[in-house]
């Protein structure tokens, strides 16, 4: 009777605006058989610190953050902070 | 009254059974319109596989009484549904421990409004983030969330630190993009320790656009409303604890 503790990236989304959001999905098995699986999410914007990605999740990033859309990001940030009433 | 038994193609019976089996034809036992099968108790329908697979293929609705009809796409009954444990939907393996649906592990969405098309429960991490960090940093940082179809609600706390940032804060690490429909935007409450100026009243700010972040704004007694920044906290770390709801697309 073997328990083991599996954590590994099972979703990746990139958005429109160059937003990464993947998920961990960790799973506790027991001899073949899922006893319990939790989630846990993380969002990355365009330009952010990678440091202790996941490499797959590192690799999305380089892809989609050119610096176009790092550019573009910071500008649709800025117009959210003038419309709020900065 | 005519009676009719077949026992064709040399079907074997085992001892104290029946078997009837025919060659080249689907229709291995006919009851006439109006007649009756009656099992007996507790009765196995099975096809010879070792989980046994029952095949029903009508077309005629139910109209009264309580039965259950597969018409060949859907299953459907005129009474209720009782299970004991968990149902899968869309493929999904139904969960092993306790009572309930569910979902995919990746959402199927459904154009339909009328219908529940997503559940998921897990945590993330939120971060703080000055428009020009310098040394500021979130610490003990924790979240969890809910997303019950379209709408998220996160709640937890962290911990920010100005250091020698300055300019506009922002709040992030959402498990979900917020919806990018523009006329949608969400705040939501926001409890301090040790953050805040007397006289302001502070709230979280959901902007569009399906950023991640939202920013954190913070409106005055007299109604004057701007983006809470660096300005807002002490040199030692301020507390933060949040929940809100969101909408994602």
């Amino acid at each position: 009777m073997a328990i083991t503790k599996e954590t590994a990236v099972d979703q990746i989304t990139v958005t429109e605006n160059g937003t990464v959001l993947y998920r961990e999905a960790t799973r506790i098995i027991e001899d073949g058989n899922e006893l319990s699986k939790t989630f846990h999410r993380t969002s990355l914007v365009p330009g952010q610190d990678l440091t202790g990605v996941p490499v797959s999740v590192v690799a999305h990033c380089n892809l989609a953050w050119t610096a176009e859309v790092i550019a573009a990001y910071q500008a649709q940030v800025a117009a959210q902070a003038e419309s709020i009433g900065a | 009254m005519a009676t009719q038994v077949s026992l064709n193609d040399g079907a074997v019976a085992s001892a104290g059974a029946l078997a009837i089996q025919t060659n080249g034809t689907t229709q291995a036992v006919s009851i006439s319109t109006g007649q009756v099968a009656t099992l007996a108790q507790n009765p196995i329908l099975t096809s010879g596989t070792a989980n046994g697979v029952a095949y029903l293929n009508g077309s005629k609705a139910v109209t009264s009484g309580s039965a259950l009809v597969f018409d060949g796409t859907n299953f459907s009954t005129t009474g209720t549904i009782k299970g004991s444990t968990t149902i899968g939907v869309g493929n999904a393996t139904p969960s092993t421990s306790g009572a309930g649906i569910t979902f995919p592990s990746t959402q199927s969405a459904s154009s339909n409004v009328n219908t529940l098309d997503d559940y998921e429960e897990g945590t993330f991490t939120p971060t703080c983030t000055l428009s020009t960090p310098g040394t500021s940093a979130t610490t003990s940082a924790v979240g969890v969330y809910t997303k019950i179809g379209n709408l998220v609600t996160v709640t937890g706390r962290l911990t920010f630190t100005k250091g020698t940032g300055s300019g506009d804060l922002s709040f992030g690490g959402l498990p979900f993009t917020s919806t990018s429909t523009t006329t949608y935007q969400n705040s939501g409450a926001l409890s301090l320790d040790s953050f805040g100026v007397a006289g302001k009243v502070y709230f979280f700010f959901l902007v569009n656009s399906s950023t991640a972040p939202i920013m954190v704004s913070s409106t005055q007694a007299g109604g004057t409303v701007a983006l809470a920044g660096a300005t807002d906290f002490g040199a030692a770390g301020a507390g933060i604890r949040y929940m809100f709801s969101y909408q994602t697309d």
